[in-house]
């Protein structure tokens, strides 16, 4: 075994092995709501796969095409995510001048931070996708082993997709080293990435699965039986899979050969290539940029001299706005999310609608969705910025700042492109679903409110489960705070529709019975209690949060 | 100026400061000397709120440092060892947000000063992470005595430095100790400490060793000179050997 990796597994053990009683009870409790999340997710695969299993005829080959499409778009955000992370471990790791100055050789090192790599962008993927596996070896009887042929097919699978962005960015670093054109180039990437995606998304691939769309029987037939990107890693593991579910060695052997053989000819190539540019690439990464930034007043400072009591507030928002200004690492986020924002809105346009109801109850159900949506993005940017403070984190604890003046900033700050966007998805769907004036209005108020208390939740809970120490700003976003934020964000998403359900079955009744008369009181109590609920959680949430980041000690 | 009493600091069963009480007076260089472990740090991130005290009391004249974090950090400054700062802003960016922070009016006159001081002018509007080590805790002290604050107190401040800027920060230090601001500085450097502090700790274990002038300590163990006795004190004699 490597040393450096013998090392790293040596210290996690160490770090498990010294975990205090809290750090256990945290773990414990991580790993049980996981579990659960898990079988949840497993459960609705299951009713999925049970469903498309039922299917007369084609059962079969709707489970291969849905297989395959699970594994596509798995290959695809694994490559992304190398792509993100591939940047850190590759040049900016904590630990890498300290390899640098030790007689190893570079391929060494880069091997080291390759696994590193594949490890962090692919195991949360496998791991959501391990209740579709598990459900689709019930719903075909398969026996556990399959389970095995799963892990056996899927390491090759994630390294070849990891390998696809580690490649990316070991290139971009060697040919650019100009941070300014590297940017450029980085920015670039992105947003070709976010226009194949939109470009997908506007070319109606659903049609594909509609056999009414298709005109003829025998085209959506082979649609389904053609395979899905066929020379992707993503294709083998399904062929792999299915051939061994049904004893077809031949075909196995073949999908296990060639995902393990272009995974060892890719990792050789990358070894091969890494030796002749990864140190050059590295050095490139540590120079720094010697653009020249002129000072002027920025407009917090100017709002701070009229209202003294927010200079704090404005000191911070000046800090925060100008490094997302200058990481050029938040722009490619920022372009992807402006992608999926279209594709979301797309999708609500092309949904088969016609009746009224049902495109006001989709309305209803927008809420929900939108949440969620909002909860993922503020996960990234919001539940992340107290730990994005890093090591300059002393600043704060030692500099005449009242906590929540701090928390409060970083609020105020994330919540307008927050607002702006939630905004953007609800009034952007309900113009194209056509939806009644009252369902319009309650959608945008609960939506405000939603996205506001989503704000606080991300700011609370990021500075109750904070982490100065990170290399990756994407291991905060996959730490057990995340993971309880999103939790509590899916919870109150659903709780806030619900509470709104009464008045708006009563608005149903209201228009297909004229003599029925809506009951503008219970519509004013569930709006009360989601707004009592809302603020008396949210502020309870950042509170605790406040007493928890005076309590932090670095 | 800062009195320490039965100060504290546990981290589970383990005792990183124990039971330590000491005076710094104004303007006065008190230097805090001891091996490494020997809780240097903890006491000095105790003084400047960064931790909190198992037990014990800090007061900066009669303002209880312990029960009122943020009015006391108003006087008092600090800076760590590992210089970490924001590496988005340039300098000059960071020296107008601390005097935002600190609420100080018109500090333009003083940044440039400093800036020009502590030679990062050239560097002024370059962003912060293109600076090195040495580069970055010059313009931390820059930071510190814009604010001038009552007690400054500085972990390793001459760590990353050139010999000019570190002849350059004790002479600002010796300066600033004439206008009544106290130094309260951790070092490992003990001709520094020997040359400038007007008192030193010795730290062993947690606890304080010695206390005293320069002369006061030496006169104890006469013959050797502060580095024999540093190691005397601390028994780190058989390492060398």
């Amino acid at each position: 075994m490597p040393i450096i990796l013998r090392y790293r597994i040596k210290s996690f053990f160490n770090k498990v092995k010294n975990f205090n009683r809290w750090e256990r009870i945290k773990n414990f409790i991580f790993t049980l709501t996981g579990i659960i999340l898990l079988l949840l997710l497993y459960l609705s695969f299951f009713r999925i796969l049970k469903y498309l299993k039922g299917v007369e005829l084609i059962g079969g080959l709707l489970i291969s095409k849905l297989s395959a499409m699970v594994f596509v778009i798995s290959f695809f955000m694994i490559v992304v995510s190398s792509l993100i992370i591939s940047m850190t471990t590759l040049f900016y790791s904590y630990d890498l001048k300290f390899l640098f100055s030790l007689p190893l050789k570079e391929t060494e090192i880069f091997s080291d931070k390759v696994l590193n790599t594949v490890f962090y962008s692919s195991w949360s993927l496998m791991l959501i996708i391990l209740p579709y596996v598990v459900a689709l070896m019930r719903i075909n009887n398969y026996s556990i082993d399959f389970l095995g042929i799963f892990f056996l097919l899927s390491i090759p699978y994630a390294f070849l997709a990891a390998i696809i962005g580690l490649f990316f960015s070991l290139l971009l670093m060697y040919f650019f080293p100009n941070s300014k054109t590297r940017d450029f180039i980085w920015i670039l990437s992105s947003l070709s990435f976010a226009l194949a995606y939109v470009g997908l998304r506007f070319s109606k691939p659903e049609k594909l699965l509609r056999p009414d769309m298709m005109g003829v029987i025998a085209n959506y037939l082979t649609y389904l039986q053609a395979p899905t990107a066929p020379y992707l890693p993503s294709w083998w593991l399904t062929k792999g899979m299915i051939a061994y579910g049904n004893s077809n060695w031949h075909s196995f052997f073949i999908n296990l050969l060639l995902l393990y053989a272009i995974s060892t000819i890719l990792y050789l190539l990358i070894i091969k290539t890494s030796q002749k540019t990864y140190l050059k690439a590295f050095s490139g990464a540590q120079s720094g940029s010697n653009k020249k930034y002129l000072y002027r007043i920025p407009f917090e400072f100017k709002i701070s001299q009229k209202i003294k009591s927010l200079k704090n507030i404005m000191a911070f928002m000046y800090k925060d706005r100008i490094t997302i200004k200058r990481d050029v690492r938040y722009y490619s986020q920022i372009i992807l999310i402006a992608a999926l924002s279209m594709v979301y809105v797309f999708s609500i346009r092309s949904l088969p609608l016609n009746d009224s109801d049902v495109k006001n109850f989709v309305s209803f159900l927008n809420i929900i969705v939108v949440g969620f949506v909002i909860s993922a993005v503020a996960l990234r940017f919001v539940f992340t910025s107290v730990s994005s403070e890093g090591g300059a984190v002393w600043i704060v604890k030692t500099i005449p700042v009242k906590a929540e003046n701090f928390l409060f900033s970083k609020l105020i700050f994330y919540f307008f492109p927050i607002f702006i966007l939630t905004m953007i998805l609800v009034i952007v769907s309900n113009l194209y679903l056509e939806v009644d004036t009252f369902m319009f209005e309650l959608s945008v108020f609960a939506s405000t409110i939603i996205s506001f208390v989503l704000c606080i939740f991300a700011i609370s809970f990021g500075a109750i489960f904070p982490d100065f120490n990170i290399e990756n700003i994407h291991q905060v976003e996959s730490s057990y705070g995340g993971f309880i934020y999103m939790a509590v964000s899916a919870v109150y998403c659903v709780m806030s529709a619900s509470l709104f359900s009464y008045p708006v079955r009563n608005y149903f009744y209201m228009i297909h019975n004229t003599n029925y008369h809506f009951e503008q009181r219970a519509f004013y109590a569930a709006s009360l209690l989601f707004i009592a609920i809302s603020f008396s959680f949210s502020y309870w949430l950042f509170k605790r949060a406040v007493k928890s980041f005076e309590k932090i000690e670095v | 100026m800062l009195y320490i009493k039965n100060l504290t600091k546990k981290f589970g069963s383990f005792t990183a400061v124990n039971n330590i009480s000491l005076e710094v007076r104004e303007g006065e260089i008190f230097a805090f000397l001891g091996p490494n472990g020997a809780g240097k740090t903890t006491t000095v991130k105790i003084i400047s709120g960064i931790l909190k005290p198992t037990s014990g009391e800090i007061f900066l004249d009669s303002l209880d440092v312990v029960k009122n974090p943020l009015e006391s950090k108003k006087y008092i400054s600090y800076i760590p060892d590992e210089p970490f700062v924001y590496p988005y802003l340039t300098a000059r960016e960071f020296l107008k947000f601390i005097s935002e922070v600190y609420q100080i009016p018109k500090p333009e006159k003083d940044i440039n000063e400093l800036l020009d001081f502590f030679s990062l002018m050239p560097y002024a509007d370059n962003i912060l992470s293109s600076y090195s080590h040495g580069m970055r805790q010059k313009l931390l002290i820059a930071s510190v005595v814009l604010r001038k604050p009552k007690i400054m107190l500085f972990d390793e401040p001459t760590v990353g430095l050139d010999p000019l800027s570190v002849k350059k920060f004790k002479e600002l230090i010796k300066k600033l100790t004439q206008n009544g601001t106290s130094i309260f500085m951790c070092t490992h450097i003990l001709e520094m400490a020997e040359k400038i502090s007007d008192r030193v700790a010795v730290l062993k274990n947690g606890s304080i060793a010695a206390i005293g002038s320069i002369d006061d300590i030496l006169s104890k163990f006469k013959g050797k000179d502060l580095e024999d006795v540093f190691l005397d004190i601390t028994n780190e004699k058989e390492v060398l050997y």
